[in-house]
């Protein structure tokens, strides 16, 4: 099956709204740089956020947990996030400027091509098609289920009636 | 990790909402009033409902300031699916079984359905009507009061999911990940999508049934539900979209919808292909 070359615009801008999100809601993940240094923080999938400061002044690391409330502080953010393509795992860097707890800029770098920032705010151009199979659901890692909405009893017990009813 | 978690029964379907922090009692009594006033408003289900009264009587109806909103979303979608796409779909759904009584039973004669502007009109959210009609507003409707929901809960400052039945919106530092239901076989999936802070609807032909090609998504040009597709994923900045494109995909190109929306697919045919966007961003089993 074809696979895209580039990093899906929806993942990027995914992880950007969710840093912005973070940045907007004043959440103290992230900390703040310096000119000399960049903070980086790790996206994980149990949605967590761990830092690591590489500030030689204070020479310690920290490792807040997401908390509601404090001020955003003003610097630049970097964030790592990993993200599926049909093609495998790839990851992206975001790196925001926050100043008076607005983003006043964000650029994009992509691995393995080097980014286009404006890229995460186009729609597709195009699309693929493959087979797929199913996989039994109790097979793979899921928090829920898309599909069909469920239907409620008076339906069900409709659609009981006219089965019974056929069979008769 | 346990998360608090509210589950009900609404507008035809089951209902979970997950927050971090257990809903304060206030936000849950005014979803909770919100939602009954979107069922008394829209639901063809029931006789006391404004809709209903409009499927009797033609005349000038005063509906919910929002419904500007949710009508105008209509009117995009009726342009951009050539007219397949209505919120007078009803009387349709009706004649083919999908009726207030769930009789399930297709009517012998079955009509045409109006054009919209021809006996309908709107002025913000005042509908005026020449005939009696029967509004739906199923292909957005659930994705619209997503959305409402989703507006209450922010005010709370808390992450949330939302999943109406597979149709879902999350929100803060909250990561999901979404199998997508084959509907050929419910216990099965075709693919994974991980989901942070967007809305991700799907649609699929195979519950709302009840007899040989019957579903609920109808034809108006046709007047018989479509074929070739069993089921769509779509994910957009908020639900409605999402669950108006979700719906639209059946009737019509991708290509016909990109200008007017941002938003991902995947698109399940019977012939067991998927088409899919380019920026999609899960799984797929091949």
């Amino acid at each position: 099956m074809e696979s895209p070359t580039k990093p899906n615009a929806a993942i990027i801008s995914i992880v950007v709204v969710v840093l912005l999100a973070v940045a907007a809601a004043g959440v103290s993940v992230l900390t703040k740089s310096t000119p000399d240094t960049v903070a980086t923080s790790t996206v994980t999938s149990s949605s967590s956020m761990t830092v690591q400061t590489s500030n030689p002044a204070t020479s310690s690391t920290s490792t807040p947990t997401m908390s509601m409330g404090a001020a955003c502080k003003d610097g630049t953010y970097t964030a790592n996030a990993p993200y599926l393509t049909p093609g495998g795992r790839d990851s992206l860097s975001v790196t925001l400027a926050v100043a008076n707890n607005i983003v006043t800029s964000v650029s994009i770098s992509q691995n393995p091509t080097s980014g286009d920032s404006e890229r995460y705010q186009s729609a597709f151009e195009r699309s693929y098609k493959t087979s797929v199979v199913g996989k039994d659901i109790n097979s793979i890692d899921l928090s829920r289920v898309s599909g069909a909405s469920l239907t409620s009893n008076g339906f069900n017990s409709a659609l009981d009636t006219i089965k019974n009813n056929a069979r008769a | 990790m346990h998360e608090p978690s509210l589950r009900f029964e609404a507008i035809g379907t089951q209902w979970v909402i997950e927050t971090d922090n257990p809903m304060r009692a206030a936000t849950k009594d005014a979803m909770m009033n919100m939602i009954e006033d979107f069922d008394k408003t829209y639901s063809r289900f029931r006789a006391d409902s404004l809709v209903s009264k409009i499927a009797q009587q033609a005349g000038t109806y005063v509906f919910p300031d929002d419904a500007r909103d949710l009508f105008g979303l209509y009117e995009q979608f009726y342009t951009l699916t050539e007219g397949k796409m209505t919120p007078l779909i009803g009387h349709l759904l009706e004649e083919l079984g999908y009726d207030a009584q769930y009789s399930l039973q297709p009517q012998s004669t079955i009509h045409q359905v109006p054009v919209l502007g021809s006996v309908i009109s709107r002025q913000g959210s005042v509908i005026t009507t020449t005939e009696p009609l029967v509004i739906d507003i199923g292909a957005i409707g659930k994705g619209y009061l997503i959305d409402k929901i989703a507006a209450l809960l922010d005010a709370d400052s808390q992450p949330y999911m939302i999943d109406g039945s597979g149709d879902m919106r999350v929100c803060g530092n909250r990561y999901e990940r979404i199998g997508l239901e084959d509907p050929r076989n419910p216990s099965r999936i075709i693919g994974v999508i991980e989901l942070t802070n967007t809305s991700l609807c799907g649609s699929a032909v195979q519950r709302r049934a009840w007899g040989d090609g019957l579903h609920h998504i109808v034809d108006p040009d046709t007047l018989s539900p479509t074929t070739g597709t069993l089921a769509t994923w779509v994910t957009a900045k908020t639900a409605a979209i999402a669950d108006g494109l979700a719906t639209a995909l059946f009737f019509t190109e991708p290509e016909q919808l990109v200008d007017d929306f941002d938003f991902t697919y995947v698109r399940l045919l019977e012939d067991g292909t998927v088409e899919y966007s380019e920026n999609f961003t899960g799984e797929l089993f091949t």
